[in-house]
């Protein structure tokens, strides 16, 4: 041995035991590393590494179970660990509770925290004293320089994923290379030229910091490909990339399942998205870039739809969104006390779609015919423009495959229960609800409902307090 | 919605969009799409006939353009009225001009969809393409559209057809001009045949019908010999129109005295085919011949020998003048009696 510390990196992700390595190398450290929590425990008694950086989430185990397993065998009780992991209340937990756990990180970490926090653990280590460090709280860490690495250097599967971007609608774009950058990473991921480079880029970031760029992703963007995954993991069930892809190039040898692929890419895009939920803003590419989070993500995403469509130009899936459970049309006045409760509703995260329309309701019939939508939920006062555009609505012919739901404003529901209710009755509307504190838990739950599991309307002399649907 | 300076365009990643409103709707249209947007009232709508139906167009830049309605287009009822909007929007749409009804322009916009997720558009058009994306901006909801995805395969077989007859249209329009051109300097019975022929086939009526009733003159013209004293025979009310073509054509020079009712009412000076003075009443001029044409029941007398020299020419063309006049609706109650 060369006198350098041996530090064991154990992480399930590829992109961050590369991150590892792009830093710990260059530092002076060798570096091992694993993906699971066995094989870290039996390389841990094979070579006491100096100190380990553990991911608190493991496929097979919790990073605390791979902790108390070190710390009952006598061999492995002195290694100190440091637990890497976006969650930062366990993760604080799991410091307090297990001995040998000298300090933690929380995802997104930056190159400085992680040499410091190691370095302290390997004196700890030489020292023989496995007392608690200083963790680094989660608002320091969340800096700039957040290390990560572009979803694209997987693996060739993900290689195939590389493509340009293209919208759902678009052709089929020719693939991209592998650039240069992810050839190197997969000759030697852990040549020095490579972490000089790394240390090159970094320095030029801190001379010429990226723009600044949007929050992290909306719900909607989230939502959006969990549907999409969905649709692909269950429409490419069984579909081979030769059957799908031919015009890749893909030959039998090279073929691996469109589920494996899907499968990747849905393990990189949970990534980002754990990282974008937990603050993390920047990101390190494969090509040396250092991008917005965003913009990475957008880019999987772009992936994801392209996929997506040459899938579905093969057959193997409906194109669209398949799996969408529904699309929600709402329209309430923007000065209406139910608009809280609609905002609520159109802002909820889940598989269906939503929109909310509060003014301007001569849009509707031409949004309703555009949009599709299975669900739409109306303030109904039985009178007035939204009411006049709802009968024009019922010529469309979404009417007929369309649930309805009348909102009544408490003020007009007594009103409402006399005069607007017959009326109602006859429009084909399917429930009705009256504004209170439950309703968009009402509104939700009537969402949710099958379309077979329809209730009748409220009677005229039936209250209207409950959600009939 | 937020609207953001046009300047500020392209930037990565952003696109301008041309923002216009349809029935409270947003819809917006990639700028490189849009040709123009035209007032309603600045357009001179044409109508040719495709397959039976009528297809009204106008003209941009020598290109024929097609009115669409996108509330037709989406298939939403517009309560059986024929919907009439401020603006025409002319966008290209493959081979096509379309020029898409609107409301209004809201503006140029930039717009990135890597800060939202665009909805596909339930309506699809050819393969199950969506004809657009919607798209939340802000509290308004956008429409994003695609020019291409609009006109379906019916719809683009028809505008096909529709191309070709308004493109004959406007071949004829022009040998029309032409024609008329030559009626007005030197008139022959094959010119005004194919002018009535021409301009009927363009759906200028009441042109069309005027110069059949002056061909009809210039044709007995030809088979017969100018009387002394108005000849021809024919109805009391083709007298004088039957008179002037006959002078015209024969390009004699000499006075016709108009009398209706037994009094004189007028009269016109015709030199070679050149109409050079009328009078009636207190008027002169085109005016008066204009008037002398609109008279029932007038008896026109060629007062031989007489000639004035000097005076302004009214019209270069007695033909192509009684065809104006005839059309212009000084004449519309007599020729259409006459006919």
């Amino acid at each position: 041995m060369d006198g350098k510390p041996r530090i064991l990196g154990v992480d399930d992700s590829l992109t961050i035991r590369k991150a590892l390595e792009l830093v710990l190398r260059p530092a002076g450290y060798l570096l091992d590393l694993a993906a699971t929590g066995t094989e870290a425990i039996e390389k841990a008694r094979g070579f006491q590494p100096a100190a380990i950086l553990l991911d608190f989430i493991l496929p097979d185990m919790r990073g605390t179970e791979v902790c108390r397993r070190l710390a009952a065998d006598p061999e492995t009780a002195g290694i100190p660990v440091v637990l890497i992991s976006a969650k930062g209340a366990e993760i604080r937990q799991a410091y307090q509770d297990v001995k040998n756990v000298v300090g933690y990180i929380t995802k997104p970490f930056t190159p400085e925290t992680i040499i410091e926090m190691l370095a302290d653990a390997v004196k700890r280590s030489r020292d023989g004293v496995l007392t608690k460090g200083q963790p680094v709280p989660a608002e320091i860490q969340a800096s700039d320089q957040l290390l990560d690495l572009d979803p694209a250097e997987e693996d060739e599967a993900a290689a195939e994923l590389s493509l340009e971007p293209e919208p759902l609608v678009a052709e089929p774009a020719p693939a991209e290379p592998l650039s240069q950058w992810d050839a190197t990473l997969e000759a030697d991921a852990g040549d020095a030229q490579v972490a000089d480079e790394c240390d090159d880029r970094a320095d030029r970031w801190e001379d010429e910091p990226p723009s600044a760029v949007e929050g992290p992703s909306d719900e909607a963007r989230r939502a959006a490909l969990e549907m999409m995954f969905e649709t692909l993991t269950t429409g490419l069930e069984g579909v081979y990339v030769e059957e799908v892809d031919t015009s890749a190039g893909a030959s039998a040898d090279e073929a691996k399942s469109y589920s494996d692929l899907v499968a990747q890419l849905n393990r990189q895009l949970g990534e980002l998205l754990e990282q974008t939920r937990s603050g993390a803003r920047f990101a390190l590419c494969s090509d040396g870039s250092i991008r917005s989070l965003d913009e990475v993500l957008f880019d999987a995403y772009r992936r994801v739809c392209r996929l997506l469509f040459r899938a579905s130009t093969a057959g193997a899936v409906p194109l669209g969104i398949a799996r969408e459970e529904g699309r929600v049309l709402l329209a309430c006045h923007r000065d209406s006390e139910l608009f809280t409760a609609f905002r609520a509703v159109a802002d909820h995260r889940s598989a269906w779609r939503t929109l909310l329309v509060s003014e301007r309701f001569r849009q509707l019939p031409i949004v309703t015919r555009l949009y599709g939508p299975t669900h739409l939920i109306v303030e109904t006062t039985g009178s007035g423009a939204l009411w006049d555009q709802l009968r024009v609505i019922q010529a469309l012919p979404e009417w007929g495959r369309l649930r309805v739901a009348a909102v009544l404003r408490s003020e007009s529901t007594r009103r409402g229960s006399q005069l607007a209710l017959p009326e109602l009755q006859g429009q084909g509307i399917d429930a009705v609800f009256e504004h209170g504190p439950r309703l968009c838990t009402d509104l939700l739950a009537w969402i949710r409902a099958p379309m077979s599991s329809e209730a009748p309307l409220a009677s005229v002399d039936a209250p209207v307090s409950a959600a009939l649907g | 919605m937020e609207r953001r300076d046009a300047t500020t365009a392209g930037r990565s990643g952003a696109s301008r969009v041309l923002v216009f409103a349809v029935d409270d709707v947003f819809f917006s249209l990639q700028l490189d799409w849009v040709e123009a947007v035209c007032p309603r009232a600045a357009v001179a709508l044409r109508e040719v006939k495709v397959a039976g139906r009528p297809q009204r167009f106008f003209v941009y830049r020598g290109e024929p353009a097609f009115p669409v309605e996108l509330r037709t287009v989406f298939d939403v009822p517009s309560g059986g009225r024929r919907v009439e909007r401020g603006a025409y929007l002319i966008v290209r749409s493959g081979s096509y001009l379309l020029a898409l009804q609107i409301d209004a322009c809201v503006g140029v916009q930039e717009i990135d969809l890597s800060s939202t997720v665009p909805i596909p558009s339930k309506l699809v058009g050819d393969g199950g393409v969506p004809v657009g994306h919607l798209v939340e901006a802000g509290e308004e909801i956008l429409v994003v559209l695609d020019p291409h995805r609009l006109a379906g395969g019916v719809a683009r077989d028809h505008l096909a057809l529709a191309l070709r007859a308004a493109k004959e249209f406007q071949e004829r329009e022009q040998a029309i001009e032409e024609l008329w051109t030559a009626i007005c300097s030197a008139p022959s019975v094959s010119d005004v045949r194919k002018y009535a022929r021409l301009c009927r086939r363009n759906g200028h009526g009441k042109m069309a019908r005027a110069a059949r009733v002056i061909l009809k003159h210039m044709t007995d013209c030809t088979a017969e010999t100018v009387s002394a004293n108005g000849g021809g025979g024919g109805a009391a009310d083709q007298m004088l129109i039957g008179t002037l073509v006959r002078f015209a054509c024969a390009r004699r020079t000499g006075e016709i005295a108009i009398e209706a009712g037994g009094a004189d009412v007028g009269r016109v000076v015709l030199a070679s085919g050149q109409v050079l003075a009328a009078s009636c009443g207190g008027a002169t001029g085109r005016d008066a011949l204009v008037r002398l044409l609109a008279l029932p029941e007038t008896r026109p007398h060629i007062i031989e020998g007489s000639s004035e020299t000097g005076c302004e020419v009214i019209a270069d063309s007695a033909i192509a003048f009684l065809i104006d006049a005839l059309a212009s609706g000084a004449g519309e109650r007599r020729f259409r009696r006459g006919e």
